[in-house]
């Protein structure tokens, strides 16, 4: 064999798609050739990813009884159509949704429900969102958005708790991972603002951090939809 | 009506290992491809044709469709494995491209139209892109060159960086830096969780610019002859200036806000734990 081994041929290893002496061929070139036996592996292990991805996954029965109260009695039947302005590309189609679809209903509707809480947290340093300041007269909104917020937030982290499996296990890792560091940062700011709650500042990267999380969430809930 | 155009050249193409064709762009004004893994690089050029290249095995089928002014692009594997395919495009310099995939790199090369790319894993790196630039990665870096307009570049786990820019920069990340050079805009959003903050650009009358960090330095490299109301907090860490007209010292405190020539733009600048540093451009 000459030179290196070409994309095309390569797949086609991969694939099984060879016959045995075109195999062979390459088994002997890639025994010799540290370059093609680098990109064999790259190519193995993305295909064994891509592989890997489950195309189906059973929503919970608690989260479509919840699904189902958010509803309301009109049910879908398979025609209803939500019209989604914003968010990920993906979610900038008409979503129809049916009884066969409930994962991704929730993501939906939890999508939904945290686009109104992220205007309502965008407006927080102005408000006083400061949480363990009850003095202020807005404070009565300020923890009801928290409220809404905490909310919006325990529903985008249970699509992805159960839809994760609909993902590779590398892209739920880096999510995980870095839903971990913004939650650091909320607790690092959470304990510095009991110490000084009347801190504007604190205030301000405590919204922050609230607002990244939920953008965080709700992206890893549009990747749940896009693979459900 | 998805209409499939089959005559002159643009059809569903069956190839065996490569697609290799020039299709006439025909007014289209958008160019919409979806790839699950691989790689997708595009070329401009001045003529009204769309070149597509496309390395992939015998099993898998590129389709090229038309939906009336939007050109779409889609690989299909008949059975077996999930597909791979390398991209290669060369389209209209102005054609607008909305890009996505999964473990995908994206390239593009001196576009002028609006630009939008979405990937799961894989670098994204842009040059040029006008209106409206998107670039979103949950777990690749994300470069933008060149660009005019609405910049909105974000990832989840690595960097972000926008360079020669104009308009309005939105710039986040959860871990990993923001760096914004040879940036002209009136409005410039640039925050990270973890990680470092740097801004070197013109501040406009009347602009508005924020950039903060949990756990990370800024720093910001301005022009001379600046006019804004500028507020810095680092709740930890030290904030220095060397800059005309600014503090040389800073004492301790929740906030400090200064004046620079007329105080007609907004900078804020916010850590918890890091530093901030205000330096004049070409000051060393």
């Amino acid at each position: 064999m000459n030179g290196h081994i070409d994309e095309p041929t390569l797949n086609e290893y991969l694939e099984g798609a060879l016959d045995a002496r075109q195999v062979e061929r390459v088994d002997e070139h890639v025994a010799g050739c540290e370059q093609c036996r680098d990109r064999l592996g790259r190519q193995t292990g993305l295909l064994a990813e891509l592989a890997d991805l489950p195309r189906e996954a059973e929503p919970a029965r608690d989260l479509w009884a919840r699904i189902s109260r958010q509803i309301g009695s009109g049910a879908p039947t398979g025609a209803d159509v939500i019209p989604i302005s914003r968010g990920p590309a993906r979610l900038r189609h008409r979503i129809t949704l049916s009884l066969g679809q409930l994962l991704a209903a929730g993501v939906v509707l939890a999508l939904l429900s945290g686009a109104g809480v992220w205007a309502t947290l965008s407006r927080a340093p102005e408000r006083g969102l400061a949480v363990g300041v009850p003095t202020a007269p807005e404070t009565a909104v300020s923890v009801a958005a928290l409220n809404d917020y905490e909310q919006a937030a325990f529903d985008l982290r249970e699509v992805l708790t159960r839809g994760k499996e609909l993902l590779d296990p590398a892209t739920v890792q880096v999510l995980e991972e870095n839903l971990e560091t913004i939650e650091a940062a909320i607790a690092e700011t959470r304990e510095a603002l009991a110490r000084d709650p009347a801190s504007e500042v604190l205030v301000q990267r405590l919204a922050t951090n609230l607002r990244r999380r939920l953008e965080v969430l709700r992206h890893a809930a549009s990747v749940v939809y896009a693979e459900s | 009506m998805l209409t499939t155009l089959i005559a002159g050249g643009l059809a569903v193409l069956t190839l065996a290992q490569q697609t290799d064709t020039i299709i006439p762009a025909r007014g289209a004004t958008r160019l919409d491809l979806e790839n699950r893994g691989g790689q997708v690089i595009v070329h401009t050029w001045d003529r009204d044709d769309i070149q597509i290249r496309a390395e992939h095995s015998s099993r898998t089928m590129v389709e090229i469709d038309r939906l009336g002014n939007v050109i779409e692009i889609e690989a299909e594997a008949r059975r077996g494995p999930a597909t791979i395919v390398d991209y290669e495009l060369t389209v209209p310099r102005a054609l607008d491209l909305n890009i996505e995939g999964m473990f995908t790199t994206v390239t593009i090369e001196d576009a002028d139209g609006a630009v939008e790319v979405e990937t799961l894993e894989g670098d994204i790196n842009i040059r040029g892109g006008r209106g409206s630039v998107i670039a979103e990665s949950t777990n690749g870096e994300v470069t933008v060159e060149g660009a005019q307009g609405r910049v909105e570049v974000s990832s989840v786990s690595r960097g972000v960086r926008v360079s020669d820019s104009s308009g309005e920069i939105l710039a986040e990340t959860v871990s990993g830096p923001v760096i914004l050079q040879g940036i002209s805009a009136t409005s410039v959003e640039a925050g990270t969780v973890s990680g470092r903050v740097e801004y070197e650009g013109t501040i406009e009358d009347g602009g508005r610019y924020v950039f903060g960090t949990h756990a990370g330095r800024i720093v910001l490299t301005l022009p001379a002859g600046v006019n804004a109301t500028v507020a810095l907090a680092s709740l930890t860490g030290g904030i220095g200036a060397d800059y005309p007209g600014a503090p040389t010292e800073f004492e301790r405190r929740e906030r400090t806000t200064f004046t620079l020539g007329t105080g007609s733009a907004r900078i804020e600048a916010e850590t918890f734990s890091g530093g901030i540093t205000i330096r004049r451009a070409g000051g060393g």
